[in-house]
């Protein structure tokens, strides 16, 4: 019984040995074809889900949401987190340092940032969408409402209802 | 994305976007965001994204005053304490949060007959960052600190049986409906024993009480 269990992780430790050497190829909205480990495509829970599926890993995955710079900035951030594992102190260091810099560029290009948020929404990028959103909620921190629709380009659409109920809310303080 | 931007500042948000970016700012913030547009405030005022909220944020604590006399008013206060990462800071930040709007209290028969000493409106429960008071007997409310929003359950009446005495068991939020739920225990005086629940939604009125045996 151990020595069978052993075995399938053994088999089982191979096969991801073997997965994970595997290359994919991404297909930007205007044609350009990205090649990476598979490692760094598993950072995304949506082709993660379908390569499980047994998608057609050989053919690749177009992505008709993503155009080519976004998908280069993307990928830079799968590779850094899908191609190595941290074990040690300074290598968890280091990738935080990486996160940092990484973040502080998209910031200083916020239309950039927003497309890089929404490429990380759609492909499921856990990590790179904790990154973007905060870094979107820092510029909003501070705001008022009115700044906030400026920054956004949004509508004011509120009813006197509302409005209503937000003078309330002000008052309770 | 594929969409001509007009504003450097226009992120195409839509809700799901909008959802991740508001759950991580802290709650005065969102309290503004839901000042923004009708979109903003659907997902500020909705308590699964005010729960998922709750969670995501540094640990407080909740300093709860509530003082009054008989026949004038009672106010209740809500201040937030940092508890998180001040350690160098002398005096922890203190910030109001909310005190009940316009409650006046209309005579000492409606107030819950405790022991002097016990405070008006007790604070009886806790969720998701929800807080539950007994305004009078048979009579709640709750407040989301964060949002300063207070909703007010319908008052427990016994229907046709007088209603002799009650008591809270569970406050929780029931996510099939997108509720909060208060279950009591209730004792009519026709010696029947019914438990009871209630829902109310994080707007004041709510739905009726609900007999469950």
């Amino acid at each position: 019984m151990a020595s069978g269990s052993g075995a399938a992780a053994a088999a089982a430790d191979a096969e991801e040995k073997e997965s994970g050497s595997r290359m994919i190829t991404l297909t930007s909205n205007e044609g350009k074809a990205f090649v990476v480990t598979e490692a760094s495509a598993r950072q995304s829970a949506t082709i993660r889900s379908m390569v499980d599926d047994g998608g057609c890993v050989d053919k690749g995955f177009p992505l008709p949401n993503v155009d080519s710079k976004t998908l280069a900035r993307v990928i830079q951030y799968s590779d850094e987190h899908g191609n190595k594992e941290p074990h040690t102190v300074d290598e968890r260091a280091a990738l935080a340092k990486f996160d940092r810099d990484f973040i502080a560029e998209l910031d200083a290009d916020k239309a950039f940032l927003y497309d890089v948020t929404m490429a990380a929404n759609y492909l499921h990028i856990q990590g790179l969408l904790a990154l973007t959103t905060q870094c979107v909620a820092d510029t909003i921190k501070g705001k008022t409402p009115e700044e906030i629709r400026t920054a956004f380009g949004i509508e004011y659409d509120l009813t006197a209802q509302d409005e209503k109920e937000i003078k309330e809310e002000d008052t309770h303080a | 994305m594929m969409k001509q931007r007009q504003t450097v500042g226009n992120l195409d948000i839509d809700s799901d976007l909008t959802y991740e970016i508001l759950l991580r700012l802290p709650a005065k913030t969102v309290l503004c965001c839901g000042a923004v547009c009708k979109a903003w405030r659907r997902i500020t005022t909705n308590p699964t994204f005010l729960s998922n909220h709750a969670r995501h944020r540094p640990p407080k604590a909740l300093l709860y005053n509530s003082f009054g006399k008989a026949t004038s008013k009672i106010n209740m206060e809500l201040d937030a304490l940092s508890v998180a990462a001040h350690h160098q800071a002398a005096v922890p930040e203190r910030r109001r949060l909310a005190c009940f709007p316009r409650y006046k209290n209309r005579g000492i028969g409606r107030l819950p007959r405790t022991g002097v000493s016990e405070q008006y409106c007790p604070l009886l429960a806790s969720c998701n960052g929800l807080l539950l008071f007994r305004k009078g007997i048979g009579h709640y409310v709750i407040c989301n600190p964060a949002t300063r929003q207070w909703a007010e359950f319908p008052r427990l009446a016994g229907g046709g049986n007088l209603m002799e005495c009650h008591r809270e068991s569970g406050f929780y939020f029931h996510s099939q409906s997108g509720e909060y739920r208060l279950l009591c225990h209730c004792t009519m005086n026709r010696k029947c024993t019914t438990w009871s629940s209630r829902s109310v939604l994080m707007n004041p009125g709510g739905s009726t009480w609900k007999p469950l045996i």
